[in-house]
């Protein structure tokens, strides 16, 4: 996902939606991503939050069509 | 257009030259923050032309078939149709030919439709020839072996490749439709800059080789998940790259090389369709839309094509001009190609359809100085690509 600062991936396992890796990068500082961030200290309430919101989303569309 | 980043010089990309594109982007509103919603060619097309998302069901690979994934959606163009509009599809809209036939009152490719010796379909024929090679060798290659090299400076006129071949079409379209009393939905989707970078020599020599620069970023960026890095396998299936490993510098200057020229190459024909459409004086009251399906990587982060979820995949240039607004300049806001559909509906005046649209009319946005954008999504399956 993309918001305005930020882009939020994470892969996922197809079959039970388990989360396999991640990265996210500061695109206020790093717009070229060169620097995946996701595990760094600093980040961590900004991961929970994109976290939450790209599940949320991700589970909702799964529902509303299969 | 097809596998396009926003390298244009009107969105940064100071070293191409794309004085048509740039100067459709000075009358209308570019948007610099906009993205696909997954980074494929077919499914990223019947994303945007549904304005529905991609899900983990649908529009996951460059083969998606719309009609078989969404039958009930009412498309773009449909749309448009059902509205008393004249619909028209030239070149590649849908990846499939066949696909959703019914949204329009002519489907048209260029030698698709042509006879064929070989009792193929229009669809298969025009996918045994759209790689137009036109040098002597490189169309035996072809010919032989079903690919050839991921790049021609081609010793041919503008008109002669196949996106050539398509803007004569246009050109021709729009004289016809000057006279017809029904208004139109004229869809012109170039195959280029998509490989092989197959452009006239002229569009080659309006670059200097010295002076094209590899990205400072070839490299692997610190802390990337390995599989978040492709390993191109659309760029490897062309004769002269390699089937692992990375290129040579000098090859990787002869691809940006090629890229360069055939964006310069397409937009010296969006010009000519541009120019038409003034010969015409429809260029009064047509609202012109130039998109691309997705972005593209020149080697950034060691990745050729496309297909990652980096940004030099995902982010696309996105212009509208819409000759009845005063509203020009740059929008920064966040946008996203399922917003096209409501965008250009209501531009037009049409009715939505109902529980389908999941991106939001950039009507408004337009009209706000300092639009704040939103969040976006996307999704892709496994590293496939085309």
């Amino acid at each position: 996902m993309k918001t305005n600062d930020f882009s939020y991936t994470e892969f996922i396992k197809p079959d039970d939606n388990s989360t396999i890796t991640s990265m996210l990068y500061d695109h206020r500082i790093d717009k070229d991503e060169n620097n995946n961030v996701v595990n760094q200290k600093e980040y961590k309430s900004v991961v929970s939050e994109l976290k939450l919101i790209l599940h949320t989303a991700y589970f909702k569309n799964i529902k509303g069509n299969n | 257009m097809d596998d396009l980043r926003p390298e244009i010089a009107s969105f940064g990309a100071t070293q191409i030259q794309s004085p048509h594109i740039d100067a459709l982007a000075a009358k209308g509103i570019k948007f610099t923050n906009a993205y696909c919603n997954v980074p494929v060619c077919g499914a990223s097309r019947a994303s945007m032309l549904t304005g529905m998302l991609p899900t983990k069901t649908r529009f996951l690979n460059y083969n998606t078939f719309v009609e078989k994934e969404t039958p009930e959606a009412i498309t773009l163009p449909q749309l448009y149709k059902n509205n008393g509009y004249t619909t028209i599809s030239n070149g590649k809209i849908y990846h499939h030919l066949d696909d959703r036939e019914t949204d329009w009152n002519e489907v048209w490719r260029p030698y698709a439709f042509d006879e064929n010796n070989q009792g193929l379909t229009p669809t298969d024929y025009w996918q045994s020839l759209w790689k137009d090679y036109q040098n002597p060798e490189n169309r035996i290659e072809y010919r032989k072996t079903n690919t050839g090299p991921a790049y021609e400076s081609g010793i041919v006129n503008d008109s002669v490749y196949i996106d050539g071949l398509l803007t004569e079409k246009v050109i021709r379209d729009i004289k016809k439709l000057k006279t017809s009393d029904k208004p139109f939905f004229l869809a012109v989707g170039f195959i280029s800059p998509h490989l092989p970078f197959n452009a006239p020599k002229k569009y080659w020599d309006l670059y200097d080789r010295n002076s094209i620069k590899q990205p400072d970023n070839n490299y692997v960026p610190k802390d990337a998940p390995k599989m978040s890095i492709s390993n191109w396998p659309e760029m490897r299936a062309y004769s002269n790259i390699p089937k692992e490993g990375q290129v040579s510098d000098s090859l990787a200057i002869d691809l940006i090389h090629g890229y360069y020229a055939t964006v310069s190459y397409t937009d010296a024909l969006i010009g000519k369709i541009l120019n038409e459409l003034k010969v015409q004086e429809l260029d009064k009251n047509t609202i012109v839309i130039l998109v691309s399906d997705h972005g593209y990587n020149l080697q950034e982060h060691t990745q050729w094509a496309k297909f990652t979820n980096y940004n030099t995949s995902t982010q696309v240039p996105l212009i509208i001009y819409n000759p009845f607004s005063e509203n020009k300049g740059t929008s920064n806001a966040l946008t996203e190609l399922i917003d096209v559909y409501p965008t250009l509906a209501e531009l037009c005046g049409l009715e939505f359809p109902k529980n389908q649209l999941d991106g939001k009319s950039l009507v408004s946005v337009l009209k706000i100085k300092t639009p704040k954008g939103k969040i976006m999504f996307l999704l892709k399956k496994e590293m496939v690509s085309h």
